[in-house]
């Protein structure tokens, strides 16, 4: 079994993430950095048309939620765009987290692409929200050489297609 | 199956796929500052899309 797997949150597993994000950041962090996400998150757990969802980026091993994350779906539902990941607060502690960091980026990406499901365009697109996520798209995009498919932005999104 | 019948992206070669990501994850994150790697992974949190932008990007 992987160590994540990007799956669907329930009220459960919310409210436990909820619990345990704000145990790590403490009240009055919790309050400032996520009781909106989570409040959003609330309202978003199942995909509606033209609206995005918050999913889940489970880590197998620790039995938590590492981070949230928001997908959105095309109108005719053909194809997934991921806009956001927000990790855990578990991982401000940067000294000890980069490689975490970069784990939590790189498995939400993976699930991304590997989950299917993208519908007859057969695509699936990263959004660069800010300067740090483009790089780390332009990155991708400069490295990527996997054969039959393609990496090309659309604007601030990063497209993965097959030939 | 040959290269040219793949049906979807979860059929790309799983391992290189995520060597790719892997490598260009950590190449684009490995000169920030704490500070400035701190502030990205928060800065996620701040600013939810509003329905309007939503519609646009759906």
């Amino acid at each position: 079994m992987s160590k994540y797997a990007l799956v669907p949150f329930t009220s459960e597993s919310l409210l436990e993430a909820r619990k345990r994000w704000e145990a790590i950041a403490g009240e009055d962090a919790f309050d400032l950095e996520f009781s909106g996400v989570f409040d959003w998150a609330g309202t978003h757990l199942q995909h509606t048309d033209g609206d995005s969802v918050a999913s889940n980026l489970w880590n197998n091993d620790a039995l938590h939620t590492d981070a949230i994350v928001e997908v959105v779906s095309s109108r005719k539902g053909s194809m997934s765009k991921l806009l956001k990941i927000i990790p855990s607060p578990e991982f401000w502690d940067i000294n000890n987290s980069r490689e975490s960091i970069v784990d939590i980026y790189t498995e939400t990406f993976f699930n991304m692409i590997s989950s299917g499901g993208f519908g007859q365009q057969r695509k699936v697109k990263l959004y660069g929200r800010d300067d740090d996520m483009m790089s780390i798209l332009r990155s991708i995009h400069s490295n990527w050489a996997i054969a039959n498919s393609n990496a090309e932005f659309e604007g601030r999104f990063l497209a993965i297609s097959l030939n | 199956m040959s290269e040219t019948s793949y049906l979807n992206l979860a059929s790309l070669p799983r391992d290189e796929v995520y060597g790719v990501l892997k490598k260009s994850v950590a190449e684009a994150l490995k000169d920030l500052t704490n500070d400035q790697l701190l502030a990205f992974i928060k800065r996620a949190a701040q600013d939810l899309l509003t329905q309007d932008s939503l519609k646009k990007v759906a």
